[in-house]
């Protein structure tokens, strides 16, 4: 309930509301769903707010500065407007970001939970599988995918997806093999719930504090992995662009033009900054041992 | 200890039904490995256990730490699987644990835990909680779960606006009122109860053992109650089994059982119930601990401490044998021969 309202905030603007919603939560938290609301917001409707295209040129006004009529956050060594970039930016890293996060925790938890439940044989496997991949050097193997696959978006998301699963399986895991020695999955099990009740209803709401955490650790990491294969000229290819992309080629001009790099940079420290803080602040609102 | 002898035993029971839960000849083996490359040691926790509850009747399983009660208690609910031996209930038996038919099994046979905080879950209200068996066994809508949730806090003393609480809202008396609401959410016909109220302070202890007696009068349940605590069991349980090292040395209703120990090693429990207003002499103080079970003695496994013990009872283990009305005990000493050890 607390949740839609804090959703609902930034249209209602009645004095009473705003004043109780400082009550609910710090405004630490509240900048961080603002500005992440803000985010979601640009990536979605990108198309619609992006003032030029993200191609085009104006060779007459080339690494103009912040603030000047017409490009707001300048322009870089080709005329393209930065604002217009960074907006593309954002969807496209986002979408990365977001989808290679979700698919790494699913895939990730999963694979966990499946060890814990069967033990055996399929926990060998899940666990070796982990080890293998935490050896592999992942920008080896990406470049390796990406070589031979071509980079597509597809592609992409998939393959930082399959970074960091083997953390949230080995997490999983280790926890949920941990709940079940507690008494409370042990409980249910008695009860006569299937394991599927158990692990779904019972211990993953239990364990999803630690995973929440996880979770918030990845999505930074995701963003900067993709900054590093697009400086490598595997992730997003130019002319399409994404925040990692523009910080790679901004690099060049940073004495000359810092705000081609500085843009990208400052929205992913607060992405990530706001992740982490709305991130604690609902893994202890999900806990009703804390209150 | 075999099926033969007990016939027997249960003609003279006071309740003639025939049993609802049976167990014959149950063992559970641990296996402990000392160091690293060490050989794995066989722990018996439980060796030869048989024993029968009837329709309606408490048995209460006393004995030290140690002594295998909790792990038996396992076993009859078919959670811990057992080496050897059978568990029938209702005349079947029991399906391997975790099977389609030992989940739909559980609706009739529930299990109450020592430490009710660690058997809830502390993320769920407890109305939830109480609703849980309901869910599983699909028993009634939505509306009949609800209204089958309010009768049973009330029944176990929880008030209704106490339902949107969470477990660690509640006093630890209460928690374990959810717990055994839970337990009998669905109308089961067979509790086990583990060390249920040792957790509990002392002035809530009665409270919920006169909660689990309400309970049981009001509903026939059987029940098995396993505790450390021989006053509760003697307020609750019609028959006991005391436990040593894994096996029943003695067995029968619980007022002659308490009143006349047979085996020594009841004697030395009852006398080590303080009573006031009485002196310490002349108790009979067990010295020593338990053996390890890993290192069983030969013979009787209670000779060491035994301060009657003969030749006999070096050398060979006594049979648990009928020895009155009702009852039977483990010991040389006891039974066929009129050497009451006395």
């Amino acid at each position: 309930m607390a949740l839609t309202d804090i959703a609902a905030a930034p249209a209602v603007r009645r004095p009473g509301l705003t004043t109780r919603l400082r009550r609910l939560v710090p405004w630490s938290v509240a900048f961080g769903m603002v500005w992440l609301g803000a985010t979601l917001f640009v990536a979605v409707f990108a198309d619609w707010l992006r003032p030029y295209s993200i191609t085009q040129m104006d060779l007459m006004a080339r690494l103009v500065p912040p603030l000047t009529p017409g490009h707001l956050l300048g322009t870089d060594e080709l005329g393209r407007d930065v604002l217009s970039r960074l907006i593309q930016s954002v969807q496209v890293s986002f979408v990365i970001a977001f989808g290679a996060t979700i698919l790494s925790a699913v895939f990730g938890t999963t694979l966990g939970f499946l060890a814990a439940r069967f033990r055996g044989l399929a926990e060998h496997i899940v666990i070796m599988l982990a080890d293998f991949q935490a050896a592999l050097p992942f920008l080896i193997m990406s470049l390796a995918v990406l070589a031979f696959f071509g980079s597509s978006m597809v592609l992409l998301v998939a393959l930082m997806g399959f970074y960091g699963w083997e953390r949230y399986a080995r997490i999983a895991r280790g926890l949920a093999i941990s709940a079940g020695a507690q008494g409370y999955a042990a409980a249910v099990v008695q009860l006569g719930g299937t394991p599927a009740r158990v692990y779904l209803k019972h211990i993953l709401p239990n364990v999803a504090s630690t995973l929440i955490v996880s979770m918030t650790l990845t999505f930074p990491e995701i963003i900067l992995m993709e900054s590093g294969l697009s400086f490598l000229g595997l992730g997003v290819q130019p002319p399409e662009t994404s925040l990692g992309n523009m910080i790679g080629f901004g690099r060049e001009y940073l004495t000359t033009a810092p705000w081609i790099m500085l843009a990208p940079a400052v929205v992913i420290s607060l992405t990530t900054l706001s992740i982490s803080l709305v991130g604690d602040w609902l893994r202890d609102k999900l806990d009703p041992t804390i209150r | 200890m075999t099926l033969d002898v007990m016939p027997d035993v249960t003609r003279d029971t006071p309740r003639k039904a025939a049993p609802l839960l049976e167990a014959d000849g149950l063992v559970r083996i641990y296996e402990t490995r000392k160091g690293l490359f060490g050989q794995p040691v066989p722990v018996r926790a439980v060796n030869g256990v048989s024993l029968k509850v009837a329709q309606g009747e408490t048995l209460g399983i006393v004995g030290e730490s140690g002594s295998g009660k909790s792990t038996l208690g396992r076993m009859l609910l078919g959670v811990d699987p057992s080496q050897e031996g059978v568990v029938r209930f209702a005349g079947a038996p029991l399906p391997a644990a975790g099977t389609p038919a030992w989940r739909a099994l559980r609706a009739h046979m529930q299990m109450v835990h020592q430490d009710p905080l660690a058997a809830l879950d502390k993320r769920l209200t407890i109305a939830d909680q109480i609703r849980e068996p309901l869910d599983i066994h699909a028993r009634g809508n939505r509306a009949e779960r609800r209204a089958r949730v309010a009768e049973l806090m009330q029944a176990v003393g929880l008030r209704p606006d106490q339902a949107g609480r969470y477990p660690h809202e509640l006093s630890g008396g209460q928690r374990q009122r959810v717990v055994i609401a839970r337990a009998l959410a669905c109308g089961p016909s067979l509790l086990v109860c583990d060390e249920p109220v040792s957790a509990l302070d002392v002035s809530i202890q009665a409270q919920v053992v006169n909660l689990l007696a309400d309970m049981q009068a009001a509903n026939g349940l059987a029940m098995v109650f396993i505790s450390h605590d021989l006053k509760v069991v003697r307020n609750l349980a019609d028959r006991v089994a005391v436990m040593y090292l894994g096996e029943i040395v003695e067995e029968g209703p619980v007022e002659a059982v308490f009143a006349a120990p047979q085996h020594p090693y009841t004697q030395a429990l009852v006398s080590s119930v303080p009573a006031p207003g009485k002196r310490l002499d002349g108790r009979m103080i067990l010295k020593g601990e338990p053996p390890n079970p890993a290192a069983r003695p030969a013979g009787c496994a209670f000779h060491p401490r035994c301060p009657h013990a003969v030749a006999s009872c070096r050398a060979e283990a006594p049979a648990l044998v009928p020895t009155a009305a009702g009852r039977r005990a483990a010991c040389h000493l006891v039974g066929g021969a009129d050497r009451l050890a006395a």
